[in-house]
């Protein structure tokens, strides 16, 4: 997928501007709060359906406007131009179409062009808590597998059942109520332990094979971005013991830690183990990046993980995506930067913003430079 | 829509309370009852009444009933030892519908669902055991819905009936996931309990 054109009016900043893209390598620079991310945003919309920083639509309409619209102008991988539209009035009024023909809603704009966005707390990926790796593999996983989807649905749904039971025998246990109930409730803790571990190792499964093609996507981009940085290396962390001499299944393992956790889980109110509560692990080469990797380590990391998603999810789809990186050079070494553009513009169309024209150094290449100032945008050709 | 008619509008409404009726069609009813005969409309309103009054649920299986036992429970030519459980009345009509099965019913009248406050004890579920044991129960055929909440409650059962030497059964492939049994047509559900696997 490439974007040839974009025609913007009142999108924030951008009061009216009229961009032709780079197929390779878009550089987008211009100081503080000058419309760069608001370019991006922009350009997101046709990803999303809506803006990745704000559900509150009329955020985006510029200051003293009634409306915004947006013009893009696309090429398919396979060859085939489109054009997409899109308006948004105050008070919410939204028209899309495609080519011309108008759409129903706005939500059928989603995916039409897909993208990958990195925006400067994404590093949490690689070095927040394990909630956001979860949703890492999650998404990516249900985007390639709608089996592995309904698994995750019917898992969270019976986890959401099993706690609301707990919760109920933690408020028995206290008034000590009749144990002949206990015994009624434990016999429906059994199967709702059976209807999780069954969820739950499909959901295991799943996870398992989108990293298994993730990984050596993601090492590969590592490799080029930080090469002698040592091999980064994903892999998955079970929050259960899964058991060694007798090797059982997911389904068997997690079936005994939800009893083994039972009491325990019984006097907190919830499930405490299970997919719920897995993590991915990242190495680099053998020491865990997120306990001893420096910042700029794991930012490169957190940038590999996405594109590695991308990649993972373009192979199924035959659609390459665009990359759109906010704010990223400022914090690499200008060797890594000219590594990771001439990575990016090697593959895909991309569209990064700095600060800084500096921060490219003298990295070789084409492309083009989009000055942002005030909302204005001018396009330049990279000496 | 305003009539200048309260008693039409009332109807109206009434009839747009029911499931699947709206706007236009509740209208559309409402003026056929202005179109019927008298004897026929009190024949209507009586029914109404009386459905209400005389219908309960049978003492054996659950099932609607207008006495103490359904028609199925007193069907002499039904497959004796034999039981589908299901969530609701209802999916007993679509089960009857494919005239495949002639075993008898057992209505649970829900599934479990501690989200929705409900537990084994709201259900017609210990009666299960008790039949199993008077009634010598041979197989079970277990219909719940194929939702989480469906599939958790024939974990139940079954572990409540393992000791039992009742062969349990759940209908197999073929009922779309997550959809419910009132929406399924009868081809798939004769083939789903021709395909019944063990639990
Ligand atoms: N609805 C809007 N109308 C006009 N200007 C806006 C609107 N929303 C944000 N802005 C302006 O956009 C600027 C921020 O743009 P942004 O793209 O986030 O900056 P940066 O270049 O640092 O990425 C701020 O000056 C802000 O006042
Ligand atoms: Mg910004
Ligand atoms: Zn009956």
């Amino acid at each position: 997928m490439i974007v040839k054109s974009l025609h913007a009016g009142n999108f924030r900043n951008i009061r009216s501007a009229d961009v032709e893209f780079s197929e390779t390598f878009n550089f987008i620079v211009g100081g503080n709060a000058q419309g760069k991310t608001n370019l991006l945003e922009a350009l997101h919309m046709f990803s999303l359906g809506r803006s990745f920083r704000t559900r509150r639509s009329d955020e985006l309409i510029a200051f003293g406007e009634d409306f915004l619209f947006l013009k893009l102008r696309g090429l398919s991988d396979s060859g085939v131009g489109f054009t997409l539209d899109l308006g948004l009035e105050r008070g919410g009024r939204v028209t899309a179409s495609a080519n011309g023909g108008r759409l129903p809603g706005l939500s059928e704009i989603i995916g039409m062009i897909p993208s990958v966005i990195f925006a400067p707390g994404d590093v949490e990926l690689s070095s927040g808590p394990p909630a956001g790796r979860r949703l890492y593999m999650d998404y990516t996983a249900a985007q390639v597998s709608p089996p592995f989807l309904s698994d995750l649905k019917e898992y969270r749904r019976a986890l959401g059942q099993r706690n609301v039971l707990l919760k109920r025998m933690q408020g028995e246990a206290r008034e000590r109520r009749d144990p002949e109930d206990g015994r009624s409730r434990r016999a429906q803790l059994d199967a709702w332990d059976a209807m999780l571990a069954e969820k739950g190792a499909g959901v295991v499964a799943g996870r398992r094979e989108i990293l298994s093609a993730v990984a050596p996507a993601a090492r590969g981009i590592f490799a080029e971005m930080a090469p002698g940085a040592g091999d980064l290396g994903l892999s998955y962390h079970c929050s259960f013991d899964e058991g060694e001499g007798g090797r059982p299944s997911v389904r068997e393992a997690l079936s005994a830690a939800l009893l083994r956790g039972r009491e325990a889980d019984r006097r907190k109110g919830f499930t405490g183990t299970g997919p719920h509560c897995d993590d991915m692990t990242i190495r680099l080469g053998d020491v865990d990046l997120r306990r001893f990797g420096s910042q700029g380590r794991k930012r490169l990391a957190a940038i590999a993980l996405k594109l590695a998603q991308a990649e993972v999810i373009m192979e199924r789809r035959s659609e390459r995506p665009v990359v759109l990186l906010d704010d990223i050079f400022s914090e690499l070494d200008s060797a890594t930067a000219c590594r990771v553009r001439g990575l990016l513009s090697g593959r895909y169309q991309s569209f990064v913003t700095s600060p800084k024209l500096s921060d490219l150094g003298e990295c070789p290449g084409g492309g083009i430079v989009i000055k942002v100032e005030n909302g204005a945008l001018s396009t330049g050709v990279r000496a | 829509m305003k009539y200048g008619l309260p008693l039409l509008q009332a109807l109206v409404e009434h009839f747009r309370k029911l499931p699947g009726v709206g706007e236009k069609t509740a209208r559309r009813l409402a003026f056929a009852v202005l179109d019927m005969e008298d004897g026929e409309v009190r024949n209507f309103a009586e029914t109404l009444l009386q459905v209400k009054e005389k219908i309960g649920f049978c003492n054996r299986c659950g099932n609607l009933a207008e006495s103490d036992i359904c028609s199925i429970c007193a069907d002499r030519s039904r497959t004796e030892g034999v039981l589908c459980v299901v969530e609701r009345p209802a999916d007993i009509y679509v089960l009857e519908g494919s005239g495949q099965y002639r075993g008898r019913y057992h209505v649970l009248h829900g599934v479990l669902s501690p989200l929705d406050g409900i537990g084994p004890e709201d259900l017609n579920i210990e009666s299960l055991r008790e039949r199993v044991a008077v009634e010598g129960i041979r197989e079970i055929i277990i219909a719940t819905n194929p939702s989480v909440e469906g599939d958790t409650t024939s974990l139940y059962i079954s572990r409540m009936l393992k000791d039992s030497d009742v062969k349990l059964t759940r209908p197999a492939r073929g009922i779309p996931l997550g959809s419910s049994l009132e929406f399924v047509d009868r081809g798939t559900i004769s083939k789903a309990l021709e395909g019944r696997e063990p639990i």
